[in-house]
């Protein structure tokens, strides 16, 4: 049981960092010479705060688009993955172990 | 600043996070939102959705290592976690109506004030194993690992209730003030449980991410989480964990109680700093 936890641990997080790192570099391909202060806005008053669209929908967009900042948020999610598979693997595992406490 | 310049400094900070944090069952948001905030001027609610992103990269990078390595206590995890997702959950629902800044100045204090107990057992290797006995025992919370010089150590745990109610305090903290609060969590194992330090730490680590987890969703939809910022920090940190989770086993435990001590002065200053506005 903990090397099927620990294996779906690593390569999620193994595939949540190559695909975060290629988004990193198409992002300062493209934009590495700017200052951070125009790429990074917080806008209080508006909703999503930054000057990007984190919804589902425009991702997917930018997936396909090739758009660096999509290809980081879809790394991200496929992090934030991990810790919520492994709950749901080792429910199972427990279970199907026949250990009921 | 320009972008490429803020990435590898970023990543490079990061991954000291992560050697920290994984060692010691924090997020690397301990080392992480400190030099975003104060040192590079992001935003709070930028630097804060990192730490989230950064927490969920230390739980994960690392506790590959730990589990297969059996330094984690899975059943301990399990039951514990119970307290922190439900506490996280009524944290996070009632973060609307809490004086964050009352909170860090409790929660700095309260890091503080347990700085004594873990300095008067700064010495100790493996606890005394309490005997097992009632839920702890019904639970079997109980485990043993095996120490990089062949050694075996087999460890009970006690009060399992008292752990519990730390977890449920520790899962409220995060919910309310977007933190993984592994601190209290390594806290409660170590000083009521009385699990070996390396145990409370990777089981800690184990835990964070979950905790995270539940409020990073919010937190992406909200627009927290900036990718220019976020990327270097999760790269940096899982590279951090992988080095640190290599690192642990062959670290005694009175080494990992001593830097967890420093870190814990460190976290506990940096909040009540961070309610003089610094």
């Amino acid at each position: 049981m903990n090397a099927l936890i620990s294996g779906l641990l690593r390569y999620g997080v193994i595939l949540s960092a190559a695909i975060i790192a290629i988004g990193t570099v198409l992002l300062l391909l493209s934009n590495g010479s700017q200052d951070i202060s125009q790429l990074v806005v917080y806008n209080p008053n508006q909703l999503p705060h930054g000057n990007f669209d984190p919804s589902l929908g425009h991702m997917f967009a930018g997936l396909v688009a090739l758009d660096p900042q999509s290809i980081i948020e879809f790394g991200v999610l496929v992090l934030l993955a991990t810790p919520a598979a492994r709950v749901l693997l080792s429910v199972f595992l427990f279970t199907a172990e026949g250990d009921r406490t | 600043m320009i972008a490429i310049e803020f990435t590898i400094i970023v990543l490079l900070v990061s991954v000291v996070g992560g050697i920290l944090g994984s060692i010691l069952g924090l997020g690397g948001a301990v080392v992480v939102t400190p030099l975003l905030t104060i040192f590079l001027g992001i935003d709070i609610h930028f630097a804060i959705g990192a730490s989230i992103v950064s927490i969920i990269a230390t739980s994960s990078g690392a506790a590959a290592a730990y589990v297969k390595d059996k330094l984690t206590n899975l059943r301990i995890a399990m039951f514990l976690e119970l307290g922190t997702t439900c506490g996280a959950i009524v944290g996070a629902g009632l973060a609307v109506y809490a004086n964050s800044t009352l909170l860090k100045a409790i929660f700095g204090c309260v890091l503080l004030v347990s700085l004594v107990p873990i300095l008067m057992k700064i010495g100790e290797d493996i606890p005394k194993s309490p005997e097992l006995k009632g839920l702890a025992k019904r639970l079997s919370l109980q485990g043993s690992y095996t120490e990089t010089n062949g050694t075996v150590v087999r460890y009970n745990s006690t009060r399992p209730g008292a752990g519990m109610f730390g977890m449920v305090v520790a899962g409220l903290l995060s919910g309310l003030l977007g933190i993984g609060s592994g601190a209290f969590k390594v806290l409660s194992m170590d000083l009521a449980m009385k699990l070996p330090m390396k145990v409370s730490t990777t089981t800690s680590n184990f835990m964070i991410g979950v905790t995270a987890a539940a409020s990073a969703g919010i937190y992406i939809v909200r627009g927290d989480v900036d990718p220019l910022i976020v990327a270097p920090v999760a790269i940096g940190i899982l590279i951090g964990a992988l080095i640190g989770s290599r690192l642990l086993p062959r670290t005694r435990n009175p080494t990992v109680r001593k830097i967890f001590a420093i870190v814990l002065a460190a976290t506990a200053l940096e909040m009540i700093a961070g309610v003089f506005g610094y």
